[in-house]
């Protein structure tokens, strides 16, 4: 590939805020949004706690700025606030006749529905046809009127990192000329108990990176990015938020659910997004690590840092503590995040970190560093079944 | 770049697994079509038998076949499609946690609904590390997979990819879509092509294919084209849709000797592909697939396969066919649309 492909909007809600700037507040003044369940009706809602948006579905749809209440999956109305500020925050009109793409990650599209009714059928009957992921993608797209080129990926926790990473393919193969990607899943019963039978949730906030971490907090949202082409920007003179520099996907083949011990697939996704960006390693100015706060993520994603930044690890942090681990939306908020900081010129600290790891003697930024020239981040997603991807966003 | 098909194996409702070719008689299924199995104990360990669903050995299974067939030991790249995942066990983890009411659950079943889980599994049995992604977008999810393949090929970024689409029926799902009409309750495979009621006819199945850059006389086609067009329910859209990929790929329609459309059943689905046959490819031979497999989102992975087969013989069982123009078969067209929403146009070329 060799076009060029540019960061024009961004769009995002999680549990510390229904938009950009709601974000970048909590993200600066170190606020977490990690807290008790109250929305989703679990039993386990003293037992573990979670990145939750304190909003009921009747209150998303009026955010989302439709009527539809609580008709849609939660996924969807996530999914919808978000792609909507990233369209707006563009700039981009849909309605001009430039070919546009949706493509949306998520692991369990319209879950949370699928498991209220699925024992009351006789209550409602929607959730059939909105259980799918490519449903969700639908649903946003003709709310949003994208018509030109509609897609779901669905790899796990990277789901929203390979949906940019195609998006912007795409783009350089002139399929389309930009596109509005990023990933969203909402808080389930379904995933809440699926992690707990898997034993990697942390009952308290989680410590990415830290020699006593116990697990994981799930959270929920949703993230999007519009890119768009050169040839596109040097017609509308637009200035771009960033531009995608690099972007690689790779295998760990190793396990269904675990990392190499080796960190051998989150290595070779960083080694190869570094190649397409035609940066050294010691060129990055931050990574935004996928860092979930469990034993077996962080020992080989560190591991992988070891080996591609040696001694020089540039500042690094898990933004996971803020929001929680949002699955399919992780690598979409995160995109937002690390864009943000280049446009920002911040780095985010890794929230509640205390002990490094002691085989590794590598600590993560724990307080903002501000006025930071960032030029180049790298933003890591990987996934059950070693689906590794990574990201560079660049200044220039 | 030329993409050629290298192999092509599936695990269908019919007699087609191993190595077998177009089938010439059909097997008769009343309300669903479910596939037939291999004997997967030839190709696992007790052990590992116990630890896979039903899909996750098809989809190991065909992409093993797959990759003999094509005599590689590993792709450089797994790019996987499906609708809906391991529906068998998302039923169950659903099931556990709602009639447990959360209670302490095994997560095996949790682990085999990730939708990425076939993917991964194959990746791990030939040791691939390359790129790994799985589409799942409704009814383009395996044309959004092939798509993929193509554009890696173009960029150079491999040779060998390995691409597989693969959904399966349980009973439950069955019921739960014929509740709001989308399947077609007391009816048989066979009758599909004249039925005046809603609700498809549904199916299940599992293809992997080895998508390549080399070429061979063993190979089965050329991919030209992939093209996906979403959320156009205008009928002179999507005609002109049909004319304007076909001059992409300096064809006109007078050149496409048979079109395969995903006639399932629906008689308003139906209505929608015999509009577009009749009226845009009227010299050509009209093919229909989805009698032998049944209707389910990664079926276009099934008409693939039978139109690769009936490339490389040149030859076409008389079942398959609505209306015959008896032409030699160099250029072929797969069309498939769901419910007069997205649609999805596969063009291959005789190698």
């Amino acid at each position: 590939m060799t076009g060029r492909v540019f960061v024009t909007g961004i769009g995002v809600i999680s549990a510390i805020g229904n938009n950009v700037r709601e974000n970048l507040d909590s993200l600066r003044n170190q606020k977490s949004g990690i807290g008790k369940i109250e929305i989703l009706d679990t039993i386990h809602k003293d037992e573990f706690i979670a990145g939750e948006i304190k909003y009921t579905n009747n209150q998303l749809s009026d955010l989302a700025g439709i009527s539809e209440g609580d008709n849609l999956p939660r996924t969807s109305l996530l999914a919808l606030i978000a792609a909507k500020e990233s369209i707006l925050n563009s700039g981009i009109d849909l309605s001009d006749k430039v070919r546009t793409g949706l493509i949306g990650g998520t692991t369990v599209g319209g879950m949370e529905k699928t498991e209220k009714y699925y024992y009351h059928p006789e209550l409602n009957t929607d959730f059939i046809k909105s259980h799918s992921c490519g449903s969700i993608t639908e649903q946003v797209a003709e709310y949003i009127g994208v018509t030109d080129f509609v897609s779901t990926i669905n790899t796990a926790c990277s789901s929203a990192a390979n949906a940019i990473l195609h998006g912007a393919r795409l783009i350089n193969h002139g399929y389309i000329d930009r596109v509005v990607a990023g990933g969203f899943d909402a808080l389930s019963k379904f995933t809440l108990n699926g992690f707990k039978s898997l034993f990697i949730l942390s009952p308290e906030l989680c410590t990415p990176f830290d020699k006593n971490r116990k697990g994981l907090n799930l959270g929920e949202g949703a993230g999007f990015i519009v890119l768009e082409s050169e040839e596109l920007l040097m017609k509308s003179g637009k200035k771009p938020l960033c531009r995608l520099s690099g972007s690689a996907n790779a295998n760990d083949a190793f396990h269904q659910t675990a990392s190499s011990p080796n960190g051998e697939g989150a290595y070779r996704s960083m080694a190869k997004a570094l190649k397409m960006a035609g940066i050294n390693a010691d060129q990055i100015d931050y990574i935004n690590l996928h860092g979930t706060g469990t034993d077996n993520n962080d020992f080989s994603e560190a591991m992988a840092l070891k080996h591609i930044f040696g001694d020089k690890i540039p500042h690094f942090s898990s933004t996971k503590p803020y929001v929680g681990h949002t699955l399919g939306a992780a690598g979409g908020i995160e995109a937002v995040f690390s864009i943000l900081s280049i446009t920002e010129k911040l780095i985010f600290p890794n929230l509640f970190f205390k002990d490094p790891i002691p085989e590794f003697g590598i600590s993560p930024v724990q307080n903002v560093i501000t006025n930071v020239d960032v030029k180049n981040v790298m933003s890591n997603s990987f996934g059950f079944g070693g689906n590794d991807t990574s990201l560079i966003f660049s200044s220039n | 770049m030329t993409t050629y098909i290298k192999a092509a194996q599936t695990i269908s409702p019919q007699e087609t697994f191993p190595d077998k070719g177009i089938p010439d008689t059909i097997c008769e299924y009343s309300n669903y079509l479910k596939c037939i199995f291999p004997d997967f104990k030839q190709y696992f360990t007790p052990l590992q038998l116990r630890r896979m669903n039903t899909l996750i050995k098809a989809g190991n299974v065909c992409a093993i076949e797959t990759l003999k067939e094509a005599g590689i030991d590993k792709p450089d790249c797994i790019i996987t499609a499906t609708g809906l995942g391991c529906i068998e066990d998302t039923e169950k983890f659903l099931h556990q946690i709602l009639q447990t009411g959360e209670g302490l659950l095994s997560p095996t079943s949790f682990i085999q609904s990730t939708h990425n889980t076939i993917g991964a599994q194959v990746a791990l049995n030939v040791n691939c590390k390359g790129y790994n992604v799985l589409y799942a977008h409704k009814s383009t999810s395996f044309e959004n997979a092939l798509l993929d393949a193509l554009l890696l090929i173009k960029e150079n970024e491999a040779s060998n990819i390995l691409v597989g689409g693969f959904d399966e029926i349980t009973n439950e799902n069955y019921l739960l879509k014929s509740s709001i009409g989308q399947y077609k309750e007391n009816c048989t495979n066979l009758t599909i092509l004249n039925t005046n009621s809603k609700g498809a006819i549904a199916g299940e199945g599992t293809s992997f294919f080895l998508i390549s850059d080399h070429k061979s006389a063993e190979n089965y086609a050329i991919v030209e084209s992939v093209n996906i067009l979403s959320s156009c329910n205008s009928i002179a859209k999507v005609k002109e849709w049909h004319n304007q990929v076909l001059r992409k790929n300096m064809l006109t329609i007078a050149n496409i000797d048979i079109i395969f459309s995903g006639i399932n059943g629906d008689i308003n689905n139906n209505e929608i592909y015999f509009e577009i046959i009749n009226s845009v490819y009227n010299d050509s031979t009209h093919a229909y697939y989805k009698h032998l497999c049944g209707e389910y989102d990664t079926a276009s992975a099934f008409g693939l396969w039978i139109a690769a087969k009936a490339i490389k013989n040149n030859n076409l069982p008389k079942h398959f066919i609505i209306k015959d123009k008896e032409r030699s078969i160099d250029n072929v067209v797969i069309y498939n649309q769901d419910n007069f929403k997205n649609h999805c146009l596969i063009v291959l070329k005789k190698i």
